[in-house]
């Protein structure tokens, strides 16, 4: 032992390079190089693109372009479509479709399992992106359009029919801050108010209009046994989505976020401060599930739909899901009302397809009319079948809104008149486009989960969010 | 025959190696180009990133002109001025903290039992691996399936046993929902880590244990005194990747927790993750890591020192 020691000793003394200190230093070097190797792959020459989870749904095995292989491609340029792969089933038949009507592009279709935001816009960062129209909302439109990702779609042929096409309002919420059209719609959202009827009737109590009656409401339901947690609200941090809850809710009682040119509204608006403490007492007292602010959007969903609460905020294929009895065990008791408050207004959002500054044309703008206007006979294919009918959402274009085809969808699940009166009384946050608004939501989000828990002061957490807002705009 | 043959060698020495013959290569640059493929492989993989990210970490990137302009250590002192660093900081110390400690404990505990031969020891040794197989992302979708509040399988086995009356919301507190997360990442690296404590206790002369035994010692006076000494290398090398483990945990963050409940689980890998990817804001997201880089090196550095030192005693 001694002499092996000694040996050790006077092998390190003279500098030799043992296996033992190559393992040394390869440790060492090793741990080191670990976490800085998590950056460098995303540099805006680098190439991520590989990192990235993507679930490829290519019904037709053809490469995206830029790819390897598309230079060996024949005849047909392919354009590939990019969406998260919650939509994906729904969206594959047009792609299917698509594919069958147009002979000169092939559309392939590339869905994103998880974080779609996120991957999408590493993928962005990296080059050569693989993919050519893909969705978005305007909180990540003017930031993609200042970075380079995506192109101005001004100068696309037909696009002025387009733009007078749509519903008046929108097209603001398409254009840059220096006036280009950065994106074309692909649906209207509208929060909406969903109750369950058979637990109301079990109280004996009405839909409530107020806020106040809401807490009484959701207090007896608990009391009383009906349900545990009255309320399954969206305050989750997926897709940032307690965002759109919160804007509603302040919205209902007559609030205001943002100022015309974005100063922080929300700071001193009586509004956000009733609904943060309304909420906060809803956390206190149980009325919501504990767990909400880590469930998942899906688990989320299936709370409400497994008549595990009484009543949800969310857009309307949310809400026509759980009147379908092969996805909901409260089918037959889900109603929409409006949403309480004292105006009963609700947030008004749009969803929007863009073109990456890369894709070949006029190919991908073929797709976008496709998806986003008119096919090559001149009807709102994708809007009327796909957002207006399965997805039963408003489309940018009142034509097809008012359409008889969609107003039957409308009855279908729901009553057409509440519909259309929470319509109404929806207006949007234009300063949603601005390109600091994308880093402002999820920062919002973790400070409002930290609010409603009572971990930080409301005064505090507000103040925090405005000097973000003005140390940015 | 095998002791004799070995003994037989004649071992370099300082004089032999005085003497060495015209045309041999020295030792230590014999040593150099066994190990340069290596080497180069280690530069070429590590060194480049790590070198380009602290680049980056003085830059701000401009995407539109694809340019990085030299803002200094701009980028780390906002990151350091920012409202969610420390608070981040403090919560993956504390997470490390956890992690090497299970860590250790339980990989002992493991290589312990599974040290002495026993029947089905070989089937026993592949089945504790299996869980070191296990993708971060699978990891940590198991593990909100085991703790769900509306289906997890230990709500429903722990109320069937009368234990509680209520299923329970696990994923409601910050504090808890770091603890399964550290408990995850333990349970994926206790394989690795009892396999490497298994190997070093093999190392072990049962020599000494005998003569502890004749001395009086009983069995844990034995293992602080013989057999901690001897595996002391494995363990710290299991302590360098348990903090490895800790500080770069992200999977189950990104498919469980988002960060959240509020912030209580936003960890360092987890913040430069979205100042990068989701924020664009590359250069800070580089300065973030390589704040975890100086503290994994520092840590690293300290336990190759120990390393070192434990050699030459």
């Amino acid at each position: 032992m001694e002499s092996q020691s000694s040996k050790a000793e006077f092998m390190l003394s003279r500098g030799h390079l043992t296996r033992r200190r190559f393992l040394r230093l390869s440790l060492t070097t090793g741990a080191v190089g670990f976490a800085p190797g998590l950056v460098a792959g995303c540099s805006p020459t680098g190439t991520t693109e590989d990192s990235a989870t993507t679930v490829s749904a290519d019904t037709t095995s053809t490469p995206a372009p830029g790819s390897a292989s598309s230079t060996e491609a024949p005849a047909s340029a392919t354009v590939t479509l990019r969406h998260d792969a919650g939509v994906g089933p729904i969206i594959e038949p047009y792609v299917e479709d698509f594919n069958e009507r147009y002979d000169d592009v092939e559309l392939a279709s590339d869905f994103v399992p998880q974080d779609y935001f996120g991957v999408t816009q590493t993928q962005l960062a990296a080059g050569d992106v693989g993919f050519d129209v893909f969705f978005g909302d305007p909180a990540n439109t003017q930031k993609w359009y200042d970075a380079g990702f995506i192109r101005a779609l001004d100068d696309l042929p037909d696009m002025d029919q387009l733009l007078a096409d749509l519903a008046p309002g929108t097209e603001d919420l398409l254009r840059s801050e220096d006036g280009n059209l950065m994106a074309v719609p692909y649906f209207v959202g509208v929060e909406l108010f969903a109750y369950n009827s058979a637990h109301l009737d079990a109280i004996g109590a009405d839909v409530p209009t107020t806020w106040d009656e809401f807490l009484d409401v959701a207090r007896e339901l608990k009391a009383e046994g009906v349900v545990d947690t009255p309320y399954s609200p969206f305050w989750s941090q997926d897709f940032d989505i307690i965002w759109w809850d919160f804007v509603a809710e302040v919205f209902s009682d007559g609030g205001e976020v943002f100022g015309p040119t974005g100063e922080p509204a929300f700071l001193e608006d009586p509004a956000v401060r009733s609904t943060l403490e309304r909420w906060r007492v809803l956390y206190q007292e149980g009325l919501v599930p504990a767990d909400i602010f880590t469930t998942s959007y899906g688990d989320l969903a299936n709370v409400f739909a497994g008549g595990r609460s009484t009543f949800t905020i969310r857009y309307a294929p949310e809400l026509r899901g759980f009147t379908d009895d092969t996805r909901s065990q409260v089918a037959d008791d889900v109603r929409l009302a409006l949403i309480p408050g004292s105006t009963q207004e609700s947030y008004r959002w749009l969803g929007t397809w863009m073109i990456t500054a890369d894709s070949d044309e006029p190919e991908a703008w073929e797709v976008l009319q496709y998806l986003a206007y008119k096919d090559r006979e001149g009807e709102f294919y994708v809007p009327s079948n796909l957002i207006a009918g399965e997805l039963s959402l408003l489309t940018a274009y009142p034509a097809v809104n008012s359409s008889p085809e969609v107003q039957d969808i409308v009855r279908s699940w729901t009553d057409p008149a509440v519909l259309a009166d929470q319509i109404d009384k929806s207006r949007t946050v234009p300063v949603e486009k601005a390109a600091w608004f994308a880093e402002f939501r999820p920062l919002f989000a973790g400070i409002m989960q930290d609010m409603i828990r009572g971990n930080v002061p409301i005064e505090d957490g507000l103040a925090q969010a405005a000097d973000f807002v003005n140390a940015n705009r | 025959m095998a002791v004799r043959e070995a003994s037989s060698v004649q071992r370099p020495t300082a004089s032999t190696r005085r003497h060495r013959t015209r045309g041999e290569f020295p030792d230590w640059l014999a040593g150099l180009g066994y190990a340069l493929p290596a080497l180069l492989l280690t530069l070429a993989l590590l060194a480049w990133p790590l070198l380009y990210s602290f680049w980056l970490s003085l830059n701000e990137v401009d995407f539109r002109t694809q340019e990085l302009t030299f803002v200094g250590l701009e980028n780390y002192r906002s990151v350091l001025r920012g409202t969610l660093f420390w608070p981040s900081l403090i919560r993956t110390l504390r997470f490390a903290a956890i992690i090497i400690t299970g860590t250790v404990v339980l990989a002992m505990m493991f290589a312990l039992a599974v040290a002495d031969r026993f029947r089905g020891q070989g089937v026993f040794r592949s089945l504790i691996i299996l869980p070191w197989s296990m993708s971060q992302v699978m990891l940590g979708l198991t593990f909100g399936w085991i703790f769900n509040s509306t289906y997890g399988p230990l709500n429903g086995l722990l109320y069937d046993l009368g234990l509680i009356d209520e299923y329970v919301a696990w994923f409601a507190d910050g504090r808890t929902v770091l603890n399964i997360l550290a408990f995850a990442a333990i349970w994926n690296l206790v394989p690795l880590a009892s396999l490497l404590l298994m190997g070093a206790l093999q190392t072990v002369p049962l020599d000494l244990h005998r003569a502890g035994r004749v001395d009086g010692a009983g069995p844990v006076r034995r293992f602080w005194s013989i057999t901690v000494p001897h595996i002391k290398d494995s363990i710290l090398v299991v302590i360098v990747l348990a903090t490895l483990n800790a500080f770069l945990t992200f999977g189950p963050i990104l498919v469980l927790t988002g960060g959240g409940p509020g912030t209580d689980t936003t960890l360092l890998s987890w913040l430069g993750y979205r100042r990068g990817f989701r924020d664009l804001e590359l250069g800070e997201a580089a300065a973030i890591f390589y704040i975890m880089t100086l503290m994994l090196g520092v840590i690293a550095a300290a336990t190759v020192t120990a390393l070192g030192r434990n050699k030459a005693e």
